[in-house]
């Protein structure tokens, strides 16, 4: 506000603008500080320090402490807030797996393979004689090698695997001997 | 003497430089088919394609089967017998061993190594120059 603006006003008039309004302004001004105090709140604790925090993943809710707190939580309390704490965790627990499995590629260890049809069991009974038939004798020859491999060339890989297991454990153990040449099995 | 006798002359020379061991040069190194762990006991295997293949004897032999049927899991079989003619093996299902198994070639020093229950615990590929024999 300029008085000087003021057109037709004098220096009488100034000093009486002055003597009005100065006082105005004092008591304006010492009216929001006891108006302020008795709300509870002051110049000095109406902005909070803020600590300097880590930047909050984005999607966690963003907490920011402002100074310590006199506040006392009774048991009741303790325990519906743990009991929130942990639907949070298990809700957020949940997500991640969700994700990690949609993220998974399946493995050979996953794939869930279907039962053997009726051909399939023949073979693998036949394929189940073959291999016993070998232990029991300790030798392995390159046609028990050739009858096994058309037996297995049915089988999935499991069923594969159950049937060529005994033999490499008996081979490594010293109680089957490959009597041929070239792979084994 | 005739220009074929010379012609035929010149030729069966050049033939004798080509197949002199001159034309051969480079580092190499011959890895036989070893096996590891204790005597009576192994738990693995090391060799060289190119040294088993090309050893004096005819029993040494390395090398893994991969076995890929549509719609199943692929399985390899890593296989080695030595100069002894004792064999041993091992089995995986596991996608990175049987990945690695599939880069066997002439120039491979072949590592695998087993536990007791015959199933693949290491299978390493070494591939270099310096294995072709």
């Amino acid at each position: 506000v300029s008085l000087d603006a003021a057109p037709g006003r004098g220096p009488r008039s100034r000093l009486v603008a002055l003597a009005v309004g100065v006082p105005c302004i004092l008591l304006g001004l010492g009216g929001g500080i006891v108006l302020s105090r008795a709300l509870g709140t002051s110049p000095s604790t109406a902005v909070a320090p803020v600590m300097p925090t880590r930047a909050a993943p984005p999607e966690s809710p963003s907490v920011l402490v402002v100074g310590s707190s006199s506040a006392r939580l009774g048991a009741d309390d303790h325990a519906a807030l743990r009991a929130m704490m942990r639907e949070e965790l298990a809700a957020e627990r949940a997500v991640a797996e969700a994700r990690a499995d949609a993220g998974r590629t399946p493995t050979g260890e996953d794939r869930a393979e279907p039962p053997l049809s009726n051909e399939q069991l023949k073979v693998y009974d036949r394929a189940r004689a073959e291999v016993d038939h070998g232990l029991a004798g300790g030798t392995w020859t390159e046609d028990d090698r050739a009858q096994l491999r058309a037996s297995l060339a049915i089988l999935p890989t499991e069923t594969r695997i159950e049937v060529l297991r005994p033999l490499v454990i008996a081979q490594n153990s010293g109680k089957l001997h490959f009597e041929g040449r070239g792979p084994p099995f | 003497m005739s220009t074929s006798v010379r012609f035929a002359s010149v030729g069966v020379a050049l033939t004798v430089c080509m197949a002199s061991g001159g034309a051969l040069a480079g580092y190499t190194q011959a890895i036989p088919v070893t096996l590891e762990g204790a005597a009576g006991a192994p738990n693995g295997a090391i060799g060289g394609i190119g040294a088993a293949r090309y050893s004096s004897d005819p029993v040494q032999d390395i090398g893994c089967e991969i076995y890929s049927p549509a719609g199943s899991t692929p399985t390899a079989l890593c296989y080695a017998t030595n100069a002894a003619g004792t064999t041993v093996s091992c089995l995986t299902t596991d996608v990175n061993l049987v990945a690695t198994a599939g880069r066997i070639s002439e120039a491979t020093v072949l590592n695998f190594t087993f536990t007791s229950n015959g199933d693949c615990a290491l299978v390493m590929v070494d591939n270099g120059s310096s294995w072709v024999h």
